[in-house]
C-alpha cells in the first residue's frame, strides 16, 4: 500500500501488514466485496472500475478501484489501483438521492395506492370467484354423472322388476312376491341413500363459516371423543400438544377429522396390528392465488399433514374427493372425502391426498392462519 | 410448460449418475460460481445448475416484483425447476441466502429432498434481541448505498424501472460479464429481500438430514448464526471449515468437495 493510501486510511506499516483486504472496507462494501467483488476477481482475475467504500480516520473514503490478479508458478499477485472520488461521488449521490425522491413520491402516491389496494382487493375477489366456479364446475359435473348413472341404475331395476311383477302377478306366490317387493325396496333405499347425500352436500355447499380461533389437539381430541376411539388399543393417533393458532370454523374443522379418520378407519391395513395415524402442523407462507395466474401474495398458512399406516388408495388419488365412491373399497354412499375437500375449499384452503410411498395414505392441507372465506 | 420453466431459470443438467444433486448460488452470482465444485461430482451424480430469475443467463422477462418479493418466490423457481425435471431424492446444495430458499421449498414439499447442504447460511442478517445476525441497519443501507454508486453507470438503474430489456441486448451482455447479474434493479431487490429476511421461524420445520458449512470469519454469516441454525434444525450436522470467507466453493473447493463427500457418504436417505 501505498504511502497516499496510508495517510489517507490512517494507517501505517505495522498494523497493515498482514490484516484482510475487507478488513479496510465499510460494513456494507465487506458485504459487496463478498458477494460480488470476489466472484468477479475470482472468475475473471480482473475487476474494472469497481466503487467500494474504505473506513477512513473520520469519514469513509469513497474509492473507484481496478484490479488485476497475476498468477505466477508458486504464487499469485494482486495489483489494485484506485482512485479517491469524494467529488464525483457528491454528485453521484444527488442524482441517487434524486431517483430514490422519485421512486418514494411514486410509491407514496396516495392515489396510485388506493388504486393498487383496489385492484389487489378486486384480484382477490377473482381468484375467490375462480375457484368456485371451479369447484361449482367439478360439482356439476359429479352431479350430472349421479343423475345419468348412479340414480339410472337401481331405477332401472326397480322398473324391471315392477314389470316382470305386473306381468306374473296371477302365477307368483306370497314368498316370490315378497322377494321381489323386498329388491324393489332395496332398489328405491340406495337411490335415496343417494339423494341424501346429495342434500347433506348442498347443506354444507350453504352454510356460513363461524370462525373460532383454533388449537388443532383440542379439536382432535373431540374428533377422537366423537368417534368412541380413545379406548380402541389397534387406533393410535398422535399429534403435538401445542400447536400454532389458527381460524377456521370449529364444528366443520372437528368433523373434517372425523371424516378423515373414520376413513382411515375404513381402509385400515389388516396385516397390521395397529392402525397409526399421524398429523402434525406447521405455520409457513404460501401464495394466496391459485387460480389467477402470474399473481403472487404470500401469506401465513397452517400446513397440517395426516398420515396413516393402512391400505392407501388403490384408485387413482385424484378420484378420493369424488362425491360418490365408486371403488370398492370405500362405502358406496360413503361422501366423507368429498366433504372434506368442501370443507377446505370453503376456508379457501387446500388439500392434496397420495398414496404414500411403502404404505398408507397422506394429505397435506393448507389452511389460511386468518380469516378468510369464500363469500 | 416444463421446457419453458428450464429455459427460462438456464437451467443446465449434466453428469453421469442418477442421484441429483442441485446446486444453487446466492446472492451477487451465478451458477457459473460452482464451476470449481461440480466436476468432483459429475462421474457418480446429475448435476442440476440454473439462475434464479433475474440472475445470470435467465429469462428477465419473467421477472415479476410480486413473486420475487419474497424468498418464498425464489423457493417456487426450485420447486418449479425440480417439477420440469421430475427430479426426486434431490440433495440440495446452497450458497448463502440460497441455504434459506432450500429451505422453504423443502418444508413445502419435503418429499422430493432427501437432505439439504447449507454453505455459509444465515436465518436473519439483522441483530434482533437475543439474536445475533451481524448486520444493523444502517450496515445494509450501506450496502444499497455501495450498489447503488456500482450500478449509476447503468442506463436503466436511473432510467424509469424497465423490467424487461431485450432491446437492449447489449447492455445486458456487458453486465453479465461484470456482475455475474443481468440488472441492477432486480439484484437491488434481491440483496433487499436476501438480508431483510428472517427465517428463523422456519428452520425447526426441516425434517432431513442437513449439513451446515460454516467458513471461519465469516463477515456476512457470523459463527454464531451457523450454530443458531445447527440449535434449530433438529439432527443438522455443523462442520467449521478452514477456509474463510464467505466462498468456500470458490476459494476453497477441496475443502468444500471433501465435506459434502463426507456428509453424503455418511447419510441414509
Amino acid at each position: 500500500m501505498n504511502t497516499e493510501m496510508r495517510v489517507k486510511l490512517g494507517v501505517d506499516d505495522n498494523t497493515i501488514i498482514g490484516s484482510q483486504f475487507e478488513d479496510l472496507l465499510t460494513v456494507g462494501s465487506r458485504i459487496f466485496f463478498q458477494t460480488h467483488f470476489y466472484p468477479l476477481i475470482k472468475m475473471q482475475n480482473s475487476a474494472r472500475e469497481i466503487f467500494l467504500s474504505f473506513k477512513g480516520p473520520t469519514d469513509s473514503v469513497p474509492v473507484l478501484l481496478n484490479v488485476e490478479v497475476k498468477s505466477f508458478e508458486k504464487s499469485v499477485e494482486i495489483y489494485c489501483g484506485g482512485m479517491i472520488i469524494s467529488n464525483r461521488n457528491r454528485f453521484e449521490k444527488e442524482l441517487i438521492e434524486a431517483k430514490r425522491v422519485a421512486e418514494e413520491t411514486l410509491a407514496e402516491n396516495a392515489e396510485l395506492i388506493a388504486v393498487k389496494d383496489a385492484l389487489m382487493e378486486h384480484q382477490h375477489k377473482l381468484e375467490s370467484q375462480f375457484r368456485k366456479l371451479k369447484s361449482l364446475k367439478e360439482q356439476q359435473q359429479e352431479i350430472f354423472k349421479i343423475i345419468t348413472h348412479d340414480l339410472q341404475e337401481p331405477l332401472r331395476k326397480a322398473v324391471f322388476i315392477s314389470d316382470f311383477l305386473l306381468s306374473r302377478l296371477h302365477t307368483l306366490d306370497a314368498a316370490a312376491l315378497a322377494d321381489k317387493l323386498t329388491r324393489i325396496i332395496r332398489c328405491t333405499t340406495q337411490m335415496r341413500e343417494m339423494l341424501l347425500t346429495l342434500q347433506r352436500y348442498e347443506e354444507l355447499e350453504n352454510m356460513n363459516l363461524r370462525y373460532h380461533p383454533i388449537e388443532l389437539s383440542l379439536v382432535l381430541r373431540e374428533a377422537i371423543a366423537e368417534l368412541n376411539i380413545e379406548d380402541d388399543p389397534g387406533i393410535m393417533v398422535t399429534y403435538q400438544e401445542s400447536n400454532p393458532i389458527f381460524y377456521a370454523d370449529q364444528y366443520l374443522l372437528t368433523h373434517f377429522f372425523i371424516e378423515l379418520i373414520r376413513n382411515s378407519i375404513h381402509n385400515r391395513d389388516n396385516q397390521k396390528e395397529i392402525l397409526k395415524i399421524e398429523i402434525s402442523i406447521l405455520e409457513t407462507r404460501k401464495n394466496v392465488f391459485l387460480e389467477s395466474a402470474d399473481k403472487y401474495q404470500f401469506e401465513k398458512f397452517v400446513k397440517i399433514t395426516y398420515l396413516d399406516n393402512g391400505e392407501g388408495f388403490l384408485t387413482d388419488s385424484s378420484r378420493v374427493f369424488q362425491i360418490l365412491q365408486r371403488s370398492e373399497q370405500f362405502n358406496k354412499i360413503s361422501i366423507g372425502m368429498a366433504f372434506c375437500k368442501r370443507i377446505v375449499e370453503k376456508h379457501l384452503g387446500t388439500i392434496v391426498a397420495k398414496s404414500v410411498k411403502g404404505s398408507g395414505v397422506g394429505f397435506t392441507v393448507f389452511f389460511p392462519t386468518n380469516q378468510s372465506s369464500e363469500s | 410448460m416444463s421446457q419453458e420453466i428450464l429455459k427460462r431459470n438456464n437451467v443446465i443438467v449434466k453428469g453421469n449418475g442418477q442421484q441429483v444433486i442441485m446446486f444453487a448460488h446466492g446472492f451477487g452470482c451465478d451458477q457459473n460460481m460452482w464451476r470449481f465444485v461440480t466436476p468432483a461430482f459429475e462421474d457418480h451424480y446429475k448435476i442440476v445448475l440454473f439462475d434464479y430469475v433475474g440472475c445470470g443467463k435467465s429469462d428477465v422477462s419473467a421477472y415479476n416484483i410480486d413473486r420475487y418479493s419474497s424468498l418464498h418466490g425464489y423457493a417456487q423457481d426450485v420447486l418449479e425447476i425440480c417439477e420440469a425435471l421430475k427430479a426426486e431424492e434431490i440433495i440440495f446444495v446452497g450458497h448463502s441466502v440460497s441455504a434459506m430458499i432450500g429451505l422453504l421449498a423443502a418444508v413445502e414439499n419435503p418429499d422430493i429432498f432427501s437432505c439439504m447442504v447449507f454453505i455459509g447460511p444465515s436465518a436473519r442478517y439483522i441483530n434482533d434481541i437475543d439474536y445475533t445476525g451481524g448486520f444493523s441497519y444502517e450496515d445494509l443501507e450501506g450496502l444499497l448505498e455501495v450498489m447503488d454508486n456500482n450500478f449509476i453507470g447503468w442506463a436503466n438503474f436511473l432510467a424509469p424501472v424497465v423490467m424487461k430489456n431485450q432491446e437492449r441486448a447489449e447492455l445486458t451482455e456487458e453486465l453479465v460479464e461484470s456482475f455475474c447479474s443481468t440488472d441492477p434493479v432486480i439484484t437491488r431487490r434481491f440483496a433487499k429481500v436476501t438480508f431483510f429476511s428472517d427465517n428463523r421461524e422456519d428452520l425447526s420445520n426441516l425434517t432431513m438430514p442437513c449439513l451446515i458449512l460454516q467458513c471461519s470469519g465469516d463477515a456476512i454469516a457470523p459463527e454464531e448464526v451457523g450454530l443458531y441454525i445447527h440449535d434449530k434444525v433438529k439432527g443438522s450436522t455443523f462442520e467449521k471449515m478452514n477456509a474463510t470467507g464467505h466462498c468456500p466453493h470458490m476459494s476453497h473447493p477441496e475443502e468444500t468437495i471433501e465435506l459434502i463427500q463426507k456428509f453424503l457418504n455418511q447419510t441414509t436417505y
